[in-house]
């Protein structure tokens, strides 16, 4: 199924992903900018990205990031600013 | 013209083919402003300063504190109480006394930041919240000024250089970014250091035109993996900031 995800850092790619669930797409998503954004040991979102699925912020999700996608849904990965000082 | 003094002591740099002493003549006419003194603007205007950038101004309104010493290499603990930008005005002089360092103890607002950012060939961000920086980020591309974006957070830090009507601006890029942060992060000197060093390189890049600017480019450093992510960043045409 292609996924589609809209980014600040990569463009909206639309992804190809058998059964995608937001784990896959971020997989996904790391592969291909060699850049981790996740902990695939502790599951924690590095601190500079952000994940929504149809608005709803990933920690918010009652399956957190094995929720599975349907054609429709929307998912965003957004490239926090960072502070500094 | 740069003096014997100067050419002595810039020699490291003069050396550069196709920099010479035209090029360190070219950072001798300069004017950059520094936006924060903390971890960042710490070290920015240590490089430029040592430099020969001819002159620095330096907006910042908080005074020096124990916890800042960890990082902000400016300052000492007979620092602690001061103006940031006092105890870095007489320091940096004490490194270069051939750079005019202008101190400006204020907060940039809405109000003033016109009036601090008029004459700088570059801005460097060195703020430490992000109102400001979008505050900067607006101007900067209203009044065609670079602006070298740099944030930090624990081990990671980011970079981009943003040329007005060129490049993305800070708005394109974390348009729908969430901006609420804890008051104050954990970190090392390293983090603001690395960053702070590359927006010292992408200034004398911009000013002296050598290499290639991060001009439109994200580079994105995770400290405790070692990875980068250099991204190639899109203009949003709708961006209500530098948007057509």
């Amino acid at each position: 199924m292609g996924v589609k995800v809209k980014t600040n850092f990569l463009g909206q790619p639309e992804l190809e992903i058998k059964n995608p669930t937001l784990r896959k797409v971020l997989l996904e998503l790391s592969k291909r900018t060699k850049f981790s954004i996740f902990n695939p040991v502790s599951n924690e979102i590095h601190g500079e990205f952000k994940v929504y699925l149809n608005g709803v912020e990933m920690e918010d999700l009652s399956h957190g990031m094995d929720a599975e996608l349907r054609g429709e849904d929307k998912v965003e990965v957004t490239l926090v600013v960072l502070s500094g000082g | 013209m740069l003096s014997r003094k100067e050419l002595d002591r810039y020699y490291r740099q003069i050396i550069f083919p196709n920099f010479d002493e035209r090029g360190q003549e070219k950072l001798k006419n300069s004017h950059v402003l520094i936006a924060g003194v903390g971890g960042l603007g710490s070290l920015s205007s240590t490089y430029l300063t040592r430099a020969g950038i001819g002159h620095i101004t330096l907006v910042d309104n908080d005074h020096v504190e124990l916890a800042d010493l960890n990082r902000q290499i400016l300052y000492q603990d007979e620092n602690i109480g001061e103006r940031k930008v006092d105890s870095a005005h007489k320091r940096l002089l004490g490194m270069n006394p051939h750079v005019e360092i202008t101190p400006i103890f204020k907060k940039i607002q809405k109000e003033n930041v016109l009036g601090i950012v008029k004459g700088a060939q570059v801005v460097v961000d060195g703020l430490d919240n992000f109102e400001t920086r979008f505050l900067l980020n607006s101007i900067c591309v209203k009044e065609n000024i670079p602006f070298i974006y740099g944030g930090i957070d624990g081990f990671n830090g980011a970079i981009t250089t943003i040329i007005p009507n060129k490049t993305p601006c800070l708005s394109c890029i974390f348009r729908n970014t969430p901006t609420e942060k804890k008051d104050f992060l954990p970190v090392f000197g390293f983090a603001p250091g690395f960053i702070a060093s590359l927006q010292s390189m992408e200034t004398i890049k911009l000013l002296a035109n050598m290499g290639i600017p991060l001009a439109g480019k994200l580079l994105l450093f995770d400290g405790k993996t070692g990875e980068f992510l250099l991204s190639n960043l899109s203009k949003d045409s709708n961006c209500s900031i530098c948007g057509k």
